[in-house]
């Protein structure tokens, strides 16, 4: 089959992922996981703690590899990219949310989300106005001088959004965004989501809560390792 | 873009230095005390190189030197034998001048301490300088009023002295010395002169003399052992015939048969240039092996704390790798850090250095220089003890992988 000729943006194809855990205990996180997301899907992946979750988005945001299997990203083969590539990738094509934001706790709002620019080596004066006006976008135009320390989760989980927006990616990623947010809070970073994937980015969630998953277009459910169901949400709500 | 990033590592780097700033000065002390070690010690010998050349020039460089007892004594016995030589005599003086075709002038000096007196006041003990009119020729003594000793007092044994720039501002505050009486020792002498300001070296100020003829200072005080000739010989070659008349001369004079040896010392400059490097080629080899341990012990230092940033720092190093960071821009961002750290260390240690350059020089009087290429030496030395000691904690944070630095608390 040829599975990289016909589009999508991302073609994962019996993807296995084991961790050694020693000589004789194996975890088998992933065991040949197939999926495929096209450009301008919305998803949430959702599954119980330990179902692989995170190792699913941790390999189709290239920080991690598979163990066996074939993963193309724009139809190209990643297990084919040396070390340096998969960090190109991961700087220009590919914006990660975390639950924990992972924020540089010493440095403004602004310093964070400019720093995927930094190793992509945009000029600092395009870099400071790409970064606030990405802030702006986010909601956050007024807090660009506050330190991670000085905001609130739901403005840090802003800026990480920001900062996974600035190099204009093919797809974001979020892992638990909402995870560490209230309810109210974690609708309005949905809500986020729900604009961006409006314009047109191509958006995959984690997330335990089903109201969350009601946002996006699409569920993936996994369980063991393996997709469970993948289906069309039909109950979406229309939160706009 | 290397460049970028490295302005953003320089600002990173300071700023972390900012923040942990007693761990900071802990961890550069080593390369501030071997980056002030070598400020210093290059500072004192390149001075006394200066300093050397400047003198052994002024005095003609085949001037000789010839005195009772060799300066280079190795051993006990040696100096107990050439105690006992018999000193030498002012009659060489003249026998030089007179028998020995190449040799231009003799210059002598020899010195003793006293107190000099005039009307109420009295000087501490400063340094009584028998002499003679052709040092001149040699030394950087300039006469400011007046004159110097001449031959004429040389043969008449007068009772004149020229006074040191201190010890007539002692004496005389602002009036006129010349011709006035003065007392060394109670014995009354005619100051004829006045010398210029000579300044200090090693702490010893070069002022506080008196000068007078050779011989009133032998009928007065007799001669010592560290009576010395400086036998200029004609011309600028070499001073090999002059030594060889003067040699046989004194040979002659102090009655030694063939088959003795010397029982004087005849030096030349080359000799004690020799002498002198071989010194401060000691003190470049303690200046290396402080320095270079210090700068090691340094370089330790900031391996250590490089080490620990790179632990505390997991994970932002995983955040960075997570946005798009390749190894090199890490390594960079460390070793940035590193040498920004050591340069740090660095600089304090040349401003310290230079400081006590200072010191040396206006409190002890050291000749001293310190030319531009030594500040650039220390800088570019602690940025590459910085850069040495970077790499291993640099390269591990490079290799970290972006998923378990991510996932380090
Ligand atoms: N680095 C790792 N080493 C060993 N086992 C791991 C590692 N990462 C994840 N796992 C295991 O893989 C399985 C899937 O983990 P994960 O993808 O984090 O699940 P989820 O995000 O759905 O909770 C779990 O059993 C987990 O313990
Ligand atoms: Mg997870």
């Amino acid at each position: 089959m040829n599975v990289s000729g016909d589009g999508a943006l991302i073609v994962l194809e019996g993807i296995d992922k084991t961790y050694d855990m020693g000589k004789a205990h194996q975890v088998k996180a992933l065991v040949d996981l197939t999926m495929r997301v096209s450009s301008g899907d919305y998803i949430a992946i959702m599954g119980p703690s330990g179902s692989g979750k995170s190792t699913l988005m941790n390999i189709i945001g290239c920080l991690d590899t598979p163990t066996s299997g074939n993963y193309i990203f724009e139809g190209r083969e990643i297990s084919d990219c040396s070390e340096d590539e998969l960090a190109h990738i991961r700087n220009i094509k590919i914006g990660f949310v975390f639950q924990v934001y992972n924020l540089l706790p010493r440095s403004p709002a602004l310093a964070n989300v400019e720093l995927p620019l930094i190793y992509s080596g945009v000029p600092r004066d395009e870099r400071k106005q790409r970064a606030t006006e990405t802030l702006t976008a986010v909601g956050m135009g007024e807090r660009v001088k506050h330190k991670p320390s000085e905001l609130s989760g739901g403005e840090r989980q802003r800026v990480a959004i920001a900062r996974a927006l600035i190099n204009k990616p093919s797809i974001i990623l979020a892992d638990e965004p909402t995870g560490n947010l209230d309810t109210k809070t974690s609708g309005e970073i949905m809500a986020i989501f729900d604009r961006l994937n409006e314009e047109g980015n191509t958006i995959i969630v984690v997330t335990h809560d089903p109201e969350i998953a009601e946002h996006t277009k699409r569920l993936v459910l996994l369980r063991d390792g393996q997709i469970q169901s993948d289906e069309e949400i039909k109950s979406r709500r229309n939160f706009s | 873009m290397g460049t970028k990033i490295l302005i953003e590592s320089v600002i990173m780097a300071l700023r972390s230095l900012v923040t942990n700033k007693m761990r900071s000065i802990l961890t550069t002390l080593g390369i501030v005390i071997g980056v002030m070690t070598v400020v210093v010690l290059i500072s004192v010998v390149l001075g006394l190189n200066d300093y050397v050349a400047n003198l052994l020039s002024s005095m003609g460089s085949n001037t000789f030197y010839v005195s009772k007892m060799n300066p280079m004594i190795t051993s006990d016995e040696e100096w107990w034998d050439q105690r006992n030589r018999p000193d030498l005599e002012l009659e060489y003086i003249d026998a030089i001048r007179r028998n020995c075709p190449h040799v231009e002038f003799v210059a002598t000096r020899v010195i003793t301490q006293k107190k000099i007196s005039y009307k109420g006041r009295t000087t501490n003990y400063l340094f009584v300088l028998g002499t003679n009119e052709e040092i001149q020729n040699m030394d950087d003594m300039e006469v400011k009023s007046g004159r110097f000793v001449t031959v004429a007092d040389e043969l008449a044994t007068s009772y004149i002295c020229v006074l040191g720039y201190e010890t007539r501002e002692t004496l005389f505050g602002n009036t006129d010395p010349i011709n006035k009486r003065v007392k060394i020792e109670g014995m009354p002498f005619t100051v004829v002169g006045t010398l210029d300001k000579l300044g200090s070296v090693f702490g010893q100020s070069r002022d506080n003399i008196v000068c007078i003829p050779i011989t009133t200072f032998k009928k007065l005080y007799g001669l010592n052992q560290f009576m010395m000739l400086m036998v200029k010989p004609y011309g600028e070659g070499s001073p090999e015939p002059a030594i060889e008349e003067v040699r046989q001369l004194l040979r002659r004079m102090r009655g030694l048969r063939a088959d003795e040896e010397d029982n004087f010392a005849i030096r030349t400059q080359e000799a004690m240039l020799s002498l002198f490097h071989s010194l401060t080629g000691a003190i470049f080899a303690v200046m290396i092996g402080v320095g270079g341990i210090s700068l090691v012990v340094g370089g330790v230092g900031i391996m250590n704390i490089m080490l620990v940033s790179v632990t505390e720092r997991t994970r932002e190093i995983g955040i960075r790798k997570a946005l798009g960071a390749r190894r090199r821009d890490i390594l960079f961002q460390f070793l940035t850090e590193a040498a920004s750290l050591s340069l740090v260390g660095g600089i304090l240690g040349i401003l310290l250095g230079v400081g006590v350059v200072k010191l040396l020089s206006v409190n002890i009087g050291l000749p001293v220089s310190t030319p531009p290429w030594v500040i650039i030496l220390g800088v570019t030395f602690s940025v590459l003890v910085g850069i040495l000691f970077g790499i291993y904690p640099a390269n591990k944070a490079a290799r970290l992988h972006p998923i378990e630095a991510l996932r380090f608390e």
